[in-house]
């Protein structure tokens, strides 16, 4: 892979240094990228750039100077012996004269000119790794391509010219599966054709022109034959001695057209073996063809699929091919590679290789995904590549408790080979020894949390749990962006030394799209207001172009410029550049985020026709929110809101609707940063502060800055970050201090990836607490890692042995074991706090044991225990039943959330911690329960159905009933002293239901069972009756076939009481939150 | 080595370097040698030969034949690449096979690419016996010299495809290496060479056309060359005789 060391020693090239200077080299490459931004988005930004600079001659110059450096290393390439660092030069100058060539003129009116430019373009882009660029290109010239065809030529050497390019367009565009295949016979129809109009070309000269003609038809020939190969073997990946075949008619095509003179044809077609060489090395076929069996039928799937996978972005070649992810010896990997670089098909490889080596004894691959909004997605995903070669793919839902059904599924050997959860749901998983089959791999994605300030240490203690239980057998894949100390990472989880492994891939110079970051800051003109935008030095690198430009024209929205504040810059912005592809806004609160939504709904016109895919989202929203839900307006003019104030199936169809190309902009909040994983073409960013002031993490600014641009749609990809106006902040007496943040913000690197642990430690050392680290462990930051210990104690089930062991058994931990190296005395000092803390709590096993099987701290149990004890009643097993709890006007749910008010760990807010809305959070479950829709509980508890309302509805039941409220319930169930033993079975499952009831706000097994599917709330109460009146057998699995089998009538059946939304419709909905295909 | 010719005019234009240069038979007679090395390449047949052979693999069926003339045209470049070789110490990497030199093709890029003062040379020749000054071979508006010319100092694609042809076939690495740096470091710094092959009388308003209406880059790396071979069938004379000298396979 070009490496940025190879792209800055070509530079002393002779060539690239016969241009001039350093500066004017340096000028030319400025123009050319304002070029390429005014090209990509001229429309929307017009520069005003601070450099004159506009040598076009030199700008060629340069660009023949990069393929000359190129050219020198060209041979070395494409022989198999040639010279390693000649071999590299090629492939960089090829990149750099590609960006310089990308932006010169195409020569539209000469038809074979346009021919050799674009297929010379292509092959600069093939051999500099560049061609997820060429889709654009070949976007802007599809009227030509078109026009182009070989059947309008009459002369012989023509026609096949003109019939290759076109062959050639489909390789290097590899748009569908029908395209390439057509490849081939297109060349068999030009060997009908060649009797037809062979004899009539050649006899129409003289003797001597007649060899000419000869030598050019040969040299067609045989170039013709080599792109049938090439595309069999794109298709097919046979025959497996690709490379061989290629040599030799690209050898013979271009020695006869040296031979006959055709010097133009002679250049091309070394360019076309070459990149004809680099085709057959990034196909999966060529990387996947020596992986296993397993392997190979994924690849073969991937190649059928639409559009079809038939070569890998360059960093995933290079981690497969150059940098081992799959060497066997290598028992943690640690794979750095930028957003959107394709880091899940990696783990793909990874997994089917864990599963091929493990299918004798049953090993399962865990795969941890940050958010539930993730883990739906990689369900999906990992569900539609692997069912088609029987991997079973299940998921865990995001309720912290495991409830009977999954406790079902976890024990079936046969239920799935990749199980998918949240990091605080697989942690009960693994720590309680759920399933008994080995775990043979731990896949982490986004695993940067680590150092995130709220879950980093839970992440980090749960991969030292694996280490510490499952270590013999399973490996692990951290997948992340933007690390640097990936190594050290890798070095923590293997075996030994040996066998880390870091792929780190996040600073090369392959990115998906080029990049522009700026400062959006308002521009008063008397009364008028225009954006003005001021692109960044960056790190890692962006295009930089100086001056002051302007984003969409004066006075872009509806608003006196006394009003032009933070969000309508951004607004403006996100409007200006929606033509080009969703813009994503990203505004600092909720409310702010519906504000601006309606700012742009009144600034933006309607779409004109509504499309089928935005009309089924309106449908579901009137039918599971409510017909008057604002949302559904904005849908109208192609607006789409995302914050964590929707449920997650509403954030993954507004999702749905981005990557169908349905949403002109999307009004997020900064949480999207921890879960977006589509990419956008453009993202505006209202403050890169959190609403508490907390500023965004570089990582994860990186992180959302790098969704900017699709991979192969857009070539640039537009960031902006809005600044108040100088003269704005004058008058605050901050002489542009928020400006002078945001430039240091985006050119700081995003640096080591550090604990939480250590940085626990140093904030404590800042404050001088550290030396009272035995009170301080107590604080609640420590929650997790007194959790963690408590299971270390209860594991081992004896004091003298826990602290035996507790150094090795903290070296586990990425923290600890770094400490020390680098802080022994703090590593000493945290033992000793640990030790103590070990032995305080080992005076009651009962406890510690307790706190291991619920996921509570000792101190958390403690306090439950009190505050239960003091009821004024003991709870009883019926008080437990679903029935009574959440539908007996003598439920004791409101006192059981008093309880879990108190309960820090839970994170309930501070006033309900005060117990002050009990009442309140027990009705809203029971009616969520109940089936009262979203509108109603906004309506009946918090005075309204605004959007506002629905949002905090939606907040306290995802952000606290899904999560503490399951939890706690789950949790004091297991403590209230309830006797099991004398319990019915049908009791035991009741009670173990009922927190996946709240979860899911059903009120039987079979509607959880609906929803665990992914079935809309609104049907799955009756879809859930009809699955248990037609299957005996219930289980997640089951639920699933009945699904999948179910036709159109058997959806329509299930919505006979839903006013707006059709079976057809539900069953579309379905598909798209499960991922399942359904019967056709 | 090609004779040098009786010199009939020199002169410059806007810069432009103009020469003129007339032949007797014997000294054609001298030169048929030095010409016909240029014109002709001993393995060609057996290359094509291979070639032709080589078309069972690829599908198509094999081609009908049958072995070339040279043509009037041809030994002219020959003649023209063989002279300023010799007299502006013009040096070509590459001097064989003009016998498949293609005439028309919009795929074929230049007749002279070389080297001349340490810098690229692209040039065109043309083969004239018309009785008239100028002749319509350097007017002519699909592939006259004036168009050709003038496509070769406007075309960027096409002389960094020249450029890329020669690096395949350098002899000479710091030749190549000065000749290119040259052409990077500053706009138009490389040669264009027009050659006219005659055989009517030496007159120096064979250029007339050319003078008026040659948009050159910069008219100090612009030469011009006219050849007077003998009136009376001069270049059919020529041919003959480098014929004559062809070595057989």
């Amino acid at each position: 892979m070009i490496t940025r060391e190879t792209l800055q020693k070509i530079d002393s090239h002779w060539a690239i240094q016969a241009i001039g200077d350093e500066q004017l080299r340096q000028s030319i490459l400025q123009y050319s990228k304002a070029k390429l931004v005014k090209n990509a988005i001229g429309g929307q930004l017009s520069l005003h750039l601070a450099d004159d600079f506009n040598d076009e001659e030199a700008l060629k110059r340069l660009a023949i100077a990069y393929e000359m450096v190129s050219i020198e290393g060209m041979h070395a390439f494409i022989n198999p012996a040639g010279n390693d660092e000649l071999c590299d030069q090629f492939l960089a100058g090829s990149r750099r004269a590609f960006e310089i060539n990308r932006v010169l003129a195409t020569p539209e009116n000469d038809d074979l000119k346009f021919i050799f430019h674009l297929l010379h373009l292509s092959a600069l882009a093939y051999c500099g790794d560049c061609w997820t660029d060429l889709k654009h290109i070949y976007d802007d010239s599809s009227d030509k391509i078109r026009k182009l065809s070989s059947k309008k030529k009459s002369e012989w050497d023509d026609r096949i010219l003109f019939g290759l390019f076109t062959c050639w367009v489909s390789l290097f565009r590899k748009n569908s599966w029908k395209d390439l295949n057509k490849i081939s016979n297109s060349i068999s129809l030009l060997r009908k054709e060649q009797q037809e109009y062979e004899a009539k070309y050649l006899s129409a000269s003289s003797n001597s022109e007649n060899k000419i003609k000869a030598m050019r038809l040969m040299s067609l020939y045989n170039w013709a034959k080599a792109s049938e190969l090439l595309s069999l073997y794109m298709l097919q990946g046979a025959p497996s001695d690709i490379k061989v075949k290629l040599d030799k008619h690209f050898n013979l095509a271009i020695k006869i057209s040296s031979d006959g003179g055709d010097v133009q044809l002679e250049i091309l077609l070394r360019w076309l073996h070459a990149s004809a060489e680099r085709m057959v090395s990034g196909s999966i076929w060529w990387v996947a063809r020596t992986i296993n069996s397993k392997a190979t039928e994924f690849i073969e799937n991937l190649s059928r699929q639409a559009p079809p996978l038939l070569e890998l972005l360059p960093p995933q070649r290079t981690a497969l091919k150059e940098l081992g992810l799959l060497d066997p010896a290598k028992t943690a990997v640690v794979v750095d590679m930028p957003t959107s670089g394709g880091k899940t098909l990696l783990a793909q490889f990874k997994m089917l290789q864990a599963i091929n080596n493990f299918g004798e004894t049953n090993g399962w691959v865990a795969y941890i995904a940050p958010t539930k909004a993730l883990v739906g997605q990689i369900v999906r995903r990992l569900r539609k590549d692997f069912s088609p070669i029987g991997i079973k793919v299940e998921k865990l839902t995001g309720a912290i408790e495991i409830d009977v059904l999954e406790e079902d599924m976890l024990n079936n050997t046969d239920s799935f080979d990749v199980l998918v959860a949240t990091p605080e749901k697989m942690q009960l998983v693994l720590r309680n020894h759920k399933i008994k089959r080995p775990l043979s791999l731990l896949v982490m994605d986004e695993a940067h949390n680590i150092e995130d300030k709220r879950r980093g240490l839970r992440i980090e203690l749960l991969l030292a749990t694996v280490k510490q239980h499952y270590q013999a057998q399973a490996n692990f894949l951290l997948l992340m962006p933007y690390v640097e100390n990936a190594k050290t990472l890798s070095r923590w989880l293997a075996h030994d030394r040996d066998a880390g492994l870091a792929i780190s891939l996040s600073t090369s110079p392959w990115q998906p799209n080029e990049r522009i970051i700026g400062l959006v800051k308002k521009k008063v003109d008397g009364r008028d207001w225009s954006i003005n935008y001021q692109t960044l030095v960056t790190s890692p690198k962006t295009i930089h172009l100086k001056g002051r430009h302007q984003i969409g024209g004066v006075r872009p929205i509806k608003v006196p410029q006394s009003g032009a504040n933070l969000s309508m810059l951004v607004v403006g912005c996100a409007k200006a550049f929606s033509d080009r592809g969703t813009s994503v806004v990203i505004a600092k609160t909720r409310p702010n985020a519906w504000s601006m939504a309606r700012v742009l709904c009144d600034n933006m016109d309607d779409l004109g026709s509504i499309s089928s895919d935005i009309e089924l989202v309106q449908n579901y929203l009137k039918e599971e929110v409510s017909p008057q839900f604002e949302l559904i307006e904005m849908l109208n003019k192609g607006i789409g809101v995302h914050h964590a104030g929707l449920s997650d199936e509403i954030k993954s169809l507004m999702e749905w609707l981005v990557e169908e190309g349905e949403l002109k902009i999307l009004c997020a909040t900064t949480t999207i940063a921890q879960g977006i994983n589509f990419p956008v073409s453009s993202v505006f960013l209202q403050s890169i502060e959190y609403p508490y002031g907390e500023k965004m993490s570089y990582r994860e600014f990186w992180n959302l800055a790098g969704r900017a641009g699709r991979v192969g749609q857009d070539n640039i990809g537009v960031v902006g970050i809005a600044c108040d106006d100088d003269k704005k902040e004058k008058e605050k007496g901050k002489e542009k201090e928020k400006e002078k943040e945001i430039i240091e913000f985006v050119k700081k690197s995003t640096g080591d990836l550090t604990s939480r642990l250590i940085g626990i430690l140093n904030e404590l050392e800042s404050s001088n607490e550290l030396n009272n680290l035995d009170r301080m462990m107590y604080a609640s930051q420590w929650e997790d890692f007194r959790c963690y210990i408590a299971h270390l104690l209860n594991e081992k089930k004896e004091l003298q042995a826990t602290l035996n062991e507790m150094d090795q058994m903290l070296s586990n931990t990425f923290g600890y074991s770094e400490l020390k190296n680098i802080n022994p005395d703090q590593s000493e000092q945290l033992l000793n706090a640990t030790k103590k803390y070990t032995e305080s709590i080992s005076k009651n096993m009962g406890t510690v044991a307790q706190a291991d099987m619920t996921g509570f701290s000792v101190e958390s149990v403690n306090k439950a225990m009190t505050e239960i004890n003091q009821l004024e009643y003991k709870l009883t097993a019926s008080d437990w039943m679903p029935e009574s709890l959440f539908g007996s006007a003598e439920s004791k749910l409101s006192d059981l959330f008093s309880v879990m008010f108190k309960i820090e760990q839970l994170n309930f807010l501070p006033d309900e911690k005060e117990g002050r809305k009990k009442a309140r959070m027990a009705g809203i479950a029971q009616a969520w329960i109940a089936g009262a829709t979203i509108h109603d509980i906004a309506n009946d508890f918090f005075d309204g159905s605004g959007s506002n309302e629905i949002s905090t509805a939606y907040q306290t039941i995802y952000g606290k009933l899904a999560n503490g409220g399951t939890w706690g319930l789950s949790a004091l169930s297991l403590m209230s002293g309830l006797d099991f033993d004398a319990m019915s079975d049908v009791q035991k499952r009741q009670l173990n239901l009922m927190p996946a009831m709240l979860y899911h706000g059903v009120k039987s097994e079979e509607s959880v069972l609906m929803r665990m599917n992914s079935v809309p709330r609104s049907v799955a109460e009756s879809m859930g009756n009809n699955f248990k009146q037609q299957v005996e057998d219930r289980n997640i699995s089951t639920a699933r076939n009945y699904l999948n089998s179910l036709d159109e009538s058997g959806w329509d059946l299930a919505v006979l009481q839903s006013q707006y939304i059709s079976g057809a419709e539900c069953k579309k909905v379905w598909q798209i939150l499960s991922g399942e295909t359904g019967s056709l | 080595m090609v004779c040098k010719g009786k010199k009939e005019y020199e002169e410059r234009h806007n810069g432009i370097s103009i020469f003129g240069r007339s032949y007797t038979d014997k000294e054609i007679d001298a030169s048929a040698q030095s010409i016909a090395d240029v014109c002709f390449d001993s393995s060609e047949s057996k290359r094509f030969a291979d070639y032709m052979g080589s078309l069972s693999e690829t599908g198509f069926s094999a081609i009908k034949n049958t072995p070339p003339n040279i043509k009037d045209w041809q030994v002219g470049e020959g003649f023209a690449e063989a002279y300023i070789t010799a007299h502006f110490s013009c040096s070509f990497p590459w001097s064989h096979n003009r016998d498949l030199k293609n005439p028309n093709s919009s795929l074929s890029g230049a007749d002279l690419v070389g080297f001349y003062q340490g810098k690229f040379l692209f040039g065109e020749v043309k083969t004239s016996t018309e009785g008239k000054y100028p002749p319509q071979v350097t007017s002519k508006k699909s592939d006259g010299l004036n168009t050709q010319l003038n496509k070769l100092c406007a075309d960027h694609d096409l002389r960094s495809t020249l450029i890329q042809y020669l690096f395949h076939r350098q002899k000479n690495k710091d030749e190549y290496k000065s000749a290119c740096k040259a052409y990077l470091e500053s706009k138009n710094n490389f040669y264009i060479f027009g050659v006219l092959v005659r055989s009517v009388q030496p007159n120096v308003s064979d250029w007339g056309y050319l003078k008026k209406r040659l948009q050159i880059h910069d008219g100090e790396k612009v030469i011009l060359v006219a050849l007077y071979l003998p009136v009376n069938n001069g270049i059919k004379r020529l041919h003959a005789r480098v014929l004559s000298k062809k070595v057989k396979p």
